[in-house]
């Protein structure tokens, strides 16, 4: 009976659990998951996805993930992609963790969320929830239910499906576009997503005609409450506004809430703003749109700033930056977020180094700024304009920010002897790093003055191609006193270190072999019958010259030992002397300040 | 004009046929002044006549590689023992070039135009000889000694037929100090002839001559005094 106990134990966990609680069936799918029981997985997981059990949690996340992984790995990719389109429009900020689920799923993740992104809709005007079935069964149809409404709507779902408030349609899984009318009211459109058994409830509360539209602007951002009901961060652009009166309450991070009863006529446009100060940039074109903005004309302050940028003149960097920034802010409070997160990807690509001011931007931007930052190809490098530093003791900073993490990759390029580029550094960059650059050259020796350049390239991980940003440095180096050299020592201080000896016997008879030879040349040649001599004088005189030529100057030359070693510790003196010098001077050198001007290659 | 300076006056124009060549690079040129004490004898059935004087004169040698020309110029007076022979004005203007096969041995070709004019009258040789020079550093290359020996297989002579037999000898010492760009030489030379006829006739032409020269040497296109070695 002891050895049943395990296999008994074995059976009773493996079998379908439609009693657990949400999170107990996510800890049990998890296990299915871990154990590779993928068909047993995925009921528990889909079960303990219900959002009723509790709000999306790290545990919800993990099953989501995993319910992703099983359906892939079963072939359900379709399914996996509705459930995905769900979870993400349940939970806006979920985001898969690349480093532990597969590809496959965080590419299906990032599908998903492009999906979602570009069917936003009204989630004041619409909203959809779900009553989870006792418990999963194979299945591919759900159920899609229009709530009941005081007003008779009809919804369309899909090209064909019509439902009137009250009733439910079962229809395959997947994501449908469901449009709710009703006669004097403003349509309105959501898309929901139809899961297994899942019965999708979508309620409206539809807006009449006559309704108005709300724009409010505050800078530092706050959050926007209507009759006591969230709305959304400032700013806020767009919002449709039944007519009539409204109590509309501000609250910011620091300070008392701001209160105000507004009353929204038909069709009305009500534009509130709470800025401090606003923005002065010099540029005309852009204080202007900044204004618009400020004051809470949201659609003309975009239009102004879409002139702007769209413009054939170069903007300066500053003010392209300010204009991207305030551009994607306004963009996305009227729900045009992919076109905001476009100019979020302009930003980063034209400035690396902006950050959003954490007061002036929600954290909605800045989340999202930081999403698209983290996704895109963008390096930028910067040191100081003018700075002086000494070669031999101080470094550079090179400050280096990226948009998509990577390794940089700092190079130097050189001219001399031959163009090439000299890697200064390697370093894996989050966001932003300062590098320390050595002005020296790669044999160690001080950077000789001049221009250079420092390349910065960012590779991608993966492979997937690389950005790079280049910088202009001049080098400039001041002056120093240094020491003059000694003069060489003059040759009359030197001793001679040979002497000439007496001339040997050997020489003696060569000179003598060699007179006589330069003699007879011409006593052979002579006529003496001519002449009037056997030996005519002159070639005696020759050949004198050549034997005493020859014995004066083949003398053997013998070293003087003392002499050699004065002239030796001479030599010695001055030449450690000079390498005193040379070696001071050197350090002297090592030390003088180098002026180093950097200028940003555009 | 007196031929024989007619002859001494073409020392210039045989400067300026030498100047083209010292544009050459890596050649060294030396110009200088020459003294000689030449002698001159004249043996005919028996007696003999013999003159000598001094001789002054200019030498340019121009060295490029292996090959060397030179040309000398002098003139100067030859007087005779007694007043039988008359005194007469002589000079003597020559051209050669040698090829160095060998640091110690090169072939020489040679010619010489030699006047003599007196009041008995006018003669002049003209000598070409071929020849070899064999030469050798007295411990060091500043002190050079030399002998050469030549073969003049055409000499004509104005007034009398060709020699049958002529050759020529030339020994000398050449002083070129590094450390100073000049040049010093002392050679003795012999010209000796013999004439074919009923009547025996021999010449002979000796001078010992001691010249002193500068050097110029061409380094990186330009001219400079060149001392140091070639």
């Amino acid at each position: 009976m002891r050895s049943r106990a395990p296999l008994l134990f074995l059976v009773l966990a493996a079998a379908p659990a439609p009693a657990q609680s949400g999170r107990q069936a996510l800890t049990a799918g998890a296990e299915r998951y871990l154990l590779a029981d993928y068909r047993g997985a995925v009921p528990l997981l889909s079960r303990g996805l219900d959002p009723k059990t509790g709000p999306p949690d790290q545990l919800w996340l993990r099953g989501v993930e995993r319910l992703t992984d099983v359906l892939l790995v079963l072939g359900q990719d379709s399914l996996a992609a509705t459930w995905l389109r769900w979870a993400i429009r349940l939970a806006p900020e979920l985001d898969v963790d690349a480093e532990i689920v597969p590809p496959a799923v965080v590419r299906a993740a990032a599908a998903a969320r492009v999906f979602v992104a570009s069917t936003p809709h009204d989630r004041f005007v619409a909203r959809a929830t779900f009553e989870w079935p006792p418990a999963f069964r194979a299945g591919n149809v759900g159920t899609v239910r229009l709530a009941p409404a005081t007003i008779p709507i009809t919804a369309r779902i899909g090209a064909d499906q019509f439902l009137r408030g009250g009733e439910s349609r079962r229809l395959p899984l997947g994501s449908y576009d469901v449009v709710v009318s009703a006669p004097g009211y403003l349509p309105t459109r959501l898309t929901v997503e139809v899961l297994p058994g899942v019965t999708t409830v979508v309620a409206v509360s539809l807006l009449p005609e006559t309704a108005g539209l709300l724009y409010v602007t505050a800078r530092p951002w706050g959050t926007v409450f209507v009759d006591g009901q969230r709305i959304a961060y400032t700013g806020v652009a767009a919002h449709r506004l039944a007519a009539g009166r409204h109590v509309l309450r501000l609250e910011r991070l620091s300070g008392a809430p701001a209160d105000t009863t507004i009353v929204v006529g038909d069709r009305q446009q009500v534009r509130l703003s709470w800025v401090m100060q606003g923005d002065h940039t010099g540029d005309a074109r852009l204080d202007s749109a900044l204004t618009a903005l400020d004051a809470g004309d949201t659609e003309r302050g975009v239009w102004l700033l879409r002139q702007l940028l769209s413009a054939q003149q170069v903007l300066a960097a500053p003010v392209r930056t300010t204009a991207l920034a305030r551009l994607a802010e306004a963009t996305w409070s009227l729900g045009l977020e992919d076109s905001a997160r476009a100019y979020l990807r302009d930003l980063v690509r034209t400035d690396p180094f902006f950050t959003l001011p954490s007061d002036f931007y929600n954290p909605e931007v800045q989340a999202a700024y930081a999403r698209v930052r983290r996704e895109t190809p963008a390096i930028g490098i910067r040191a100081p304009r003018d700075t002086m530093i000494a070669a031999s003791r101080d470094t550079l900073p090179i400050e280096i920010a990226v948009g998509q993490p990577g390794d940089v990759h700092l190079l130097l390029r050189l001219t001399t002897p031959r163009p090439r580029d000299s890697l200064l550094t390697v370093l894996s960059v989050d966001s932003v790093a300062i590098a320390r650059i050595s002005l020296t050259a790669p044999d160690g020796s001080l950077l000789a003055a001049g221009s250079y350049a420092i390349e910065g390239e960012v590779a991608l991980s993966g492979g997937r191609g690389s950005a790079s940003d280049l910088l202009e440095l001049t080098i400039e180096r001041l002056s120093v006193d240094t020491l003059p050299h000694d003069r060489p020592i003059p040759g009359a201080s030197y001793r001679p270190e040979t002497k000439r000896r007496g001339p040997s016997l050997r020489t003696m008879l060569e000179g003598i072999g060699l007179g006589a030879l330069a003699m007879i040349v011409p006593v052979v040649v002579n006529d003496r019958d001519v002449s009037g001599r056997s030996i005519p004088p002159a070639a005696g005189v020759l050949g004198g010259s050549v034997a005493l030529a020859t014995i004066a100057v083949k003398r053997p030359s013998v070293r003087v030992p003392d002499n050699i070693r004065y002239n030796e510790s001479l030599r010695a003196r001055w030449g450690e002397h000079d390498r005193s010098i040379a070696a001071e001077n050197a350090a002297r050198l090592r030390l003088a300040p180098l002026r180093v001007c950097t200028t940003l290659v555009p | 004009m007196n031929p024989p300076f007619r002859a001494f006056h073409l020392a210039p124009l045989l400067a300026s046929v030498l100047l083209p060549p010292a544009e050459l690079a890596a050649q060294v040129v030396s110009a200088g002044a020459v003294i000689a004490a030449p002698r001159s004898g004249v043996r005919v059935g028996g007696v003999t006549e013999r003159v000598d004087g001094l001789w002054a004169g200019l030498v340019l040698d121009v060295r490029v590689g292996r090959f060397t020309i030179s040309g000398t110029g002098t003139r100067g007076q030859l007087t005779g023992d007694g007043s039988a022979v008359p005194p007469r004005a002589a000079g003597e203007m020559s051209l050669s070039g040698r090829y160095e096969f060998r640091p110690w041995l090169g072939f020489d070709l040679r010619y010489a135009a030699r006047a003599f004019s007196s009041a008995a009258g006018f003669q002049r040789w003209d000598c070409v000889g071929v020849g070899a020079t064999g030469s050798r550093d007295l411990g060091t290359p500043s002190v050079r000694a030399f002998a050469s020996l030549a073969y003049m297989p055409v000499v004509t002579v104005t007034g009398q037929g060709r020699p049958s037999f002529a050759v020529a000898s030339d020994v000398g010492l050449s002083l070129a100090p590094n450390r100073f760009p000049i040049t010093l030489e002392l050679n003795y030379r012999i010209d000796r002839f013999r004439f074919p006829g009923p009547v025996a006739r021999s010449e002979q032409f000796e001078a010992l001559a001691l010249s002193l020269g500068v050097r110029f040497r061409r380094r990186d296109g330009r001219w400079r005094l060149g001392a140091g070695r070639e």
